[in-house]
């Protein structure tokens, strides 16, 4: 989108609606979410909707997900976080601050900013390996799987680089008494045709699909309408999982010292796949820095790292595995991705990749009771 | 530069500061008590000696807007952006210093 000139019709309307948000915005912080009601969650959806037709889409998506945290204060929702209610009030007062000023000053560079979107290519065909997966659970609301691919390919121009394919299911709506476990949505056809299990016991070849650029050295892959997912051979025949799975330390150091952090960043911004060949685990702690997450201290190759575990049930086969590795008098290497907060080296713990391909720590077994189901769906 | 010796105490600020500024949104400023100023007074004391001027002003901001009641709330984002950046460059300080 065009830097917008603040004398201009649009240029008056977008300002007068920046000042609108932002007002919006400082006052719930003045007075409290203990204010907040139903005219609160109309006002904010308003602003929203406003964004979005004036074309702003980056405020448009925070104003949304900030109207949605607080319909879910609002309404007592458990899946409420004041955490990430805090996160996007701020994001959302800071763009309105940023856009402004763009405008006031015509400065194209900080306009560009907060509105690109990533820079998109389109692949005809490559063929990857996942080599670890998260999970994110939101009760009643989302559970997500976040697959780490390497291309099979290492002098691919995505070769050696991380590509990340999500898939999100949606919760809502589900009553309490259908309990679909997460993992049964690794069972669930795909409008492309294929399982999303396939993903973790074979090489799988893409074909037709997007890749948006976040960093230089990670794309996002999406599928389209049209794209096809063909598992090729099992993941226990990939002989060269190691080197294909292991970072350049240099490269991890560069990112580092060459980082120059932006307001508009978040924590895993500066994110690398790493390998820790030989590594040792201290015992399950909390640290008043990590709410909602137990602590391991990890150590390898001269270099501390902690190990973050979620204490709610998303964490729950991470620590499982996590428990049966320390008792573990072998430990295959671990595939992880680390960032850095609060002066540490950050780990999640995503895989141990073993002679028959990776062991996924985050997965636990489906528990969803199919029989009861069945009988509840019919 | 922190020094490696106060590198705890700026953690350990650094996560009061974070907790109370999202604690401070569910509240309202309005609710801020005089044991939550004397803190902000002693955090920009602290990070005044390690030389963060930005972040120690944002602080003095945030005391002296809720003193006089006026544009609380502003203050109050400014100091949670200057807190993100802070905490940003200390971990790659610290992070990189590690490497050696």
């Amino acid at each position: 989108m065009q830097l917008i000139s603040l004398d201009s019709a649009q240029g008056k309307t977008l300002n007068i609606a920046l000042k609108q948000a932002s007002t919006a915005i400082e006052q719930l912080l003045q007075t409290g979410m203990s204010t907040s009601s139903e005219h609160t969650i109309t006002q904010f959806s308003e602003l929203f909707k406003n964004m979005s037709s004036l074309g702003i889409t980056r405020l448009g998506s925070n104003l949304r997900l900030l109207t949605q945290e607080i319909q879910r204060y609002v309404k007592q929702d458990d899946a409420f976080s004041a955490r990430r209610l805090s996160f996007f009030l701020n994001r959302s007062w800071l763009i309105c601050q940023g856009l402004s000023e763009a405008m006031q000053r015509q400065d194209e560079s900080l306009w560009q900013s907060l509105n690109a979107t990533s820079a998109t290519e389109t692949l005809d065909e490559v063929e990857v390996i996942t080599l670890g997966v998260s999970k994110k659970l939101v009760a009643g609301v989302f559970a997500a799987f976040e697959f780490r691919l390497r291309v099979l390919d290492p002098t691919h121009p995505w070769g050696n680089k991380t590509l990340v394919f999500s898939l999100v299911f949606s919760l809502a709506g589900s009553a309490d008494n259908i309990a679909i476990h997460p993992e049964a949505f690794l069972d669930f056809g795909q409008p492309q045709n294929y399982s999303p299990r396939a993903l973790l016991t074979h090489s799988i070849r893409f074909k037709h699909v997007t890749i948006s650029t976040e960093t230089e050295h990670r794309a996002r892959l999406s599928l389209a309408p049209d794209s096809t997912v063909t598992p090729l051979s099992q993941t226990k025949n990939q002989h060269n999982l190691l080197a294909l799975a292991r970072e350049n330390p240099e490269s991890v150091h560069q990112q580092l010292a060459n980082y120059q952090p932006s307001p508009f960043d978040l924590e895993i911004d500066l994110q690398s796949d790493i390998v820790l060949d030989t590594w040792t685990m201290g015992d399950i702690r909390h640290d008043a820095g990590f709410e909602d997450r137990y602590v391991i201290d990890i150590h390898a190759a001269g270099i501390n790292y902690i190990a973050l575990v979620s204490s709610y049930i998303e964490g729950e086969a991470l620590l499982i595995a996590l428990k049966h590795l320390k008792k573990s008098t072998v430990r295959p290497p671990l595939f992880a991705l680390l960032h850095y907060e609060l002066g540490q080296r950050v780990l999640q713990p995503l895989s141990v990749l073993e002679e028959d391909g990776p062991r996924h720590l985050m997965l636990g077994q489906d528990k969803t009771d199919y029989h009861k189901l069945l009988k509840q769906l019919r | 530069m922190i020094h490696s010796d106060t590198q705890q105490e700026v953690i350990d600020t650094l996560v009061y500061l974070k907790s109370l500024l999202d604690r401070l949104l569910l509240r309202g400023l309005i609710s801020v008590d005089e044991s939550e100023l004397t803190l902000l007074n002693q955090a920009q004391q602290l990070f005044s000696e390690q030389e963060a001027v930005y972040l120690a002003d944002c602080l003095k901001q945030l005391s002296d807007a809720i003193y006089q009641q006026s544009d609380a709330a502003v203050a109050c984002f400014k100091l949670q952006t200057a807190l993100f950046l802070f905490e940003r460059l200390f971990t790659q300080q610290v992070c990189l210093e590690s490497e050696y």
